[in-house]
């Protein structure tokens, strides 16, 4: 099956934050889109240049790149429908 | 006259080997294997010196000894203890009993025939 | 008319109070010390207020238009990580309000930099943490007694070793139930270490007690106990301690049982060994004097070999027996107050002979006054002599030395040589029992290898030591200390005597 929903989160390192983040996203992402996601993890600490290219100013920051349109969330991704709606996405089923 | 010594030692081999020493040196000796023994011999035959072992049966050295001091045809007897015992609180029971000397085994021999020339010279 | 005036100047009014409010509104923004964001309902960037560069540690200019990403809250506020790239980065607590901005709907973000508030609250939760992790592996037993002396806390290892926890205050601490080891006394609810460290200030090292566990069981344990002061210095709790050593006595017990078993049986083979050996050598003394008859030289030159070792042999039980008593502690020392420069100089004259006819040199360095020690006389001056014999024994040439030295607690002494000498990997075991190193010694007669290990133990008992040091071909030396004093009386035990 073809992946038809790509992200990036970024993340600082191992932060609670960033863990309760990854955590709450594969979460989401394994419910709603399992098998036809691409998640790519990137650490500012490991790679600052890609997130001030992506002019990341803080994180959790969650960038949706397809389907387009692009979308970009930042901070608790707890609330599912909250997630969704913010990366204008629609659940399947 | 020749001096009689009594050798009171459950060892045979040990008498086999002083009354050899002893006879050679001009006296002449008697055996006792036991406590009971070495009393009977102590009265019946008078030795002039009892030589005495305290490890023996029926009643150990000790207690001859203290029989032999009891008894008034035996309690001046000169006695000389021969003993492998050399721990301090037997060789205290029997200088209280009355010795004339105390032998730890192995036994100088010769400090031994000195003693005993000396012992029975007085008599 | 007047209504447009009326409204004109209402306009006015308004118009004006909205200036004052906006003004306000604009302080706000310009002098908050936190970031202010301003992003339109899909998170792009409208404004940034001057503070947000100090948070963000970057100039910002670029930024106004780009996505900052739709703000996520849950609750009143949210935790970021604030991304500062020259600098470590931050946290930052993100607020959020939605506002209308220039008649359209905006996110009024706010974010307060926590970065050095974090740092503290993770520094105490890691020795927290790392102070519960202590405590859980603490194999002791540890209790935290409050100001009122309650017991607040107990750890695992100490319900462990009572088999069991009762959170009682001090008054009913006797429902721990202890005696001392040494009196065998019940220790009261108010003499467990915990309530005397609360109650008077007493820190407790280590009180053996023997406890009854809340299982019944019986075991013996290490009580002690510190008060906690406050900075004021009076005494806000205590802390205790106990420590479960019934193994180790067990271990201790048994060594000491050990011991008497093996000193009992070398003391009853020692006595079983003397009867033949004193046959067999009165046997060897008759022939050899030819009581039953003659001999020839060959048959005497045999029998003195059988009659030397017969001699070692009887030497070997000797030691043996002596060592034992030492080792299980059945030596008894008659101490007194002994000259050791007279002593050590008389020793040495008595081989003067010795060593001349050796061809050796003796030399005493001993100064000329009393030096006063406390020993049992006959058994130092038994083995320095042995020491001096060994030293002749095994020098062939040069000298032997004997030499004294007073000390402030203690007199040294040092036998040295000039002989064959003891080789590196040898020295340590020098004082271990039968040890001969292969030295073919010279005519005479042969060590029984227990010699040194018994002197060891001698001048142990004395509570000195001693000690060799050696130079393969160069020579020994065997320096030994005594104390002047005895343990109990120190120089008022000297200074008696002197006036006695």
């Amino acid at each position: 099956m073809p992946v038809k929903y790509v992200l990036k989160l970024y993340v600082t390192g191992a932060t609670p934050r960033s863990q309760a983040a990854l955590k709450n996203i594969k979460k989401i992402l394994d419910v709603d889109f399992k098998g036809i996601y691409s998640l790519r993890v990137i650490d500012v600490i490991k790679n600052p240049k890609l997130a001030e290219d992506d002019k990341i100013l803080a994180t959790p920051t969650l960038i949706k790149i397809l389907p387009p349109p692009v979308a970009r969330i930042i901070g608790d991704l707890l609330d599912r429908e909250k997630v969704l709606l913010g990366l204008d996405l629609v659940a399947m089923g | 006259m020749e001096k009689k010594i009594l050798i009171a030692d459950d060892e045979k081999d040990w008498i086999q080997m002083l009354s050899m020493r002893l006879e050679h040196e001009g006296y002449k000796t008697e055996a006792a294997f036991d406590a009971m023994q070495t009393l009977m011999q102590g009265m019946r035959e008078k030795p002039d010196l009892m030589l005495l072992d305290i490890m023996m049966p029926a009643g150990g050295g000790l207690e001859a000894l203290k029989n032999i001091r009891a008894s008034d045809k035996t309690f001046s007897m000169p006695v000389i203890v021969i003993t492998a015992r050399g721990d301090a609180g037997t060789r205290m029971a029997a200088e209280k009993l009355g010795v004339s000397g105390y032998f730890v085994k192995p036994v100088d021999m010769p400090k031994l025939l000195e003693k005993i020339k000396e012992i029975l010279a007085k008599k | 008319m007047k209504k447009q005036i009326d409204n004109a100047v209402q306009d006015k009014i308004d118009l004006q109070a909205l200036k004052e409010s906006e003004a306000r509104f604009r302080s706000i923004v310009l002098w908050s010390p936190d970031a202010i964001i301003v992003t339109d309902a899909n998170g792009k960037i409208e404004y940034m207020n001057p503070a947000a560069e100090g948070v963000f540690n970057r100039k910002l200019e670029s930024f106004i238009g780009k996505d900052f990403g739709l703000p996520l809250v849950d609750g009143e506020s949210t935790e970021i990580d604030i991304f500062r790239p020259g600098k470590d980065p931050g946290v930052g607590d993100m607020h959020v309000v939605e506002a209308e901005w220039l008649n359209k709907m905006a996110h009024l973000i706010t974010i307060r930099d926590i970065t050095e508030r974090k740092k503290v609250e993770d520094e105490l939760r890691a020795s927290d943490a790392l102070l519960q992790a202590a405590i859980k592996i603490m194999p002791v037993g540890l209790w935290i007694i409050d100001a009122e002396g309650n017991i607040k806390f107990s750890s695992a290892a100490a319900q462990k070793i009572w088999a069991g926890v009762k959170y009682v205050g001090i008054d009913q601490l006797g429902e721990y139930k202890g005696w001392r080891t040494d009196s065998g006394k019940l220790v009261e609810a108010h003499e467990w270490a915990g309530a005397r460290a609360l109650e008077k200030g007493e820190t407790t090292i280590e009180q053996e007690v023997e406890i009854e566990c809340f299982d019944g069981t019986h075991k013996i344990i290490l009580d002690s106990a510190v008060p906690l002061r406050k900075s004021d210095g009076s005494i806000g709790g205590a802390i205790t301690i106990n420590q479960d050593i019934t193994e180790r006595k067990r271990a201790e017990e048994e060594i000491k049982k050990l011991i008497k078993i093996k000193s009992d049986f070398i003391s009853t083979v020692s006595h079983e060994l003397r009867t033949p050996l004193s046959i067999t050598k009165e046997g060897i003394s008759l022939v050899l004097d030819k009581v039953p008859g003659d001999i020839n030289e060959k048959q005497k030159g045999v029998l003195q070999v059988a009659n030397n070792n017969i001699d070692r042999l009887s030497r070997i039980i000797n030691e043996l027996l002596d060592i034992s008593k030492i080792e299980a502690g059945k030596v008894k020392l008659k101490k007194e107050l002994v000259d050791m420069a007279v002593l050590i100089r008389g020793a040495a004259s008595l081989f003067e002979l010795s060593i001349k006819m050796k061809g050796l040199e003796l030399k005493v360095d001993i100064p000329e006054k009393q030096i006063d020690a406390y020993i049992d006389l006959d058994k130092i001056y038994q083995y320095f002599t042995n020491l001096i014999e060994n030293a002749i024994k095994f020098t062939d040439k040069g000298h032997i030395e004997v030499s004294l030295r007073e000390k402030e607690k203690e007199i040294e002494c040092v036998v040295a040589d000039t002989g064959i000498g003891i080789a590196g990997e040898d020295l340590p075991k020098v004082f271990d029992k039968f040890q001969q190193f292969g030295r073919v010694s010279g005519p005479g007669e042969k060590g029984t290898g227990l010699g040194l290990s018994i002197t060891k133990g001698i001048i142990e008992l004395h509570g000195g030591r001693i000690r060799a040091e050696s130079e393969p071909g160069r020579g020994t030396k065997f320096i030994f200390n005594l104390p002047k004093y005895s343990a109990e009386n120190g120089e008022e035990s000297i200074k008696k005597a002197k006036e006695a």
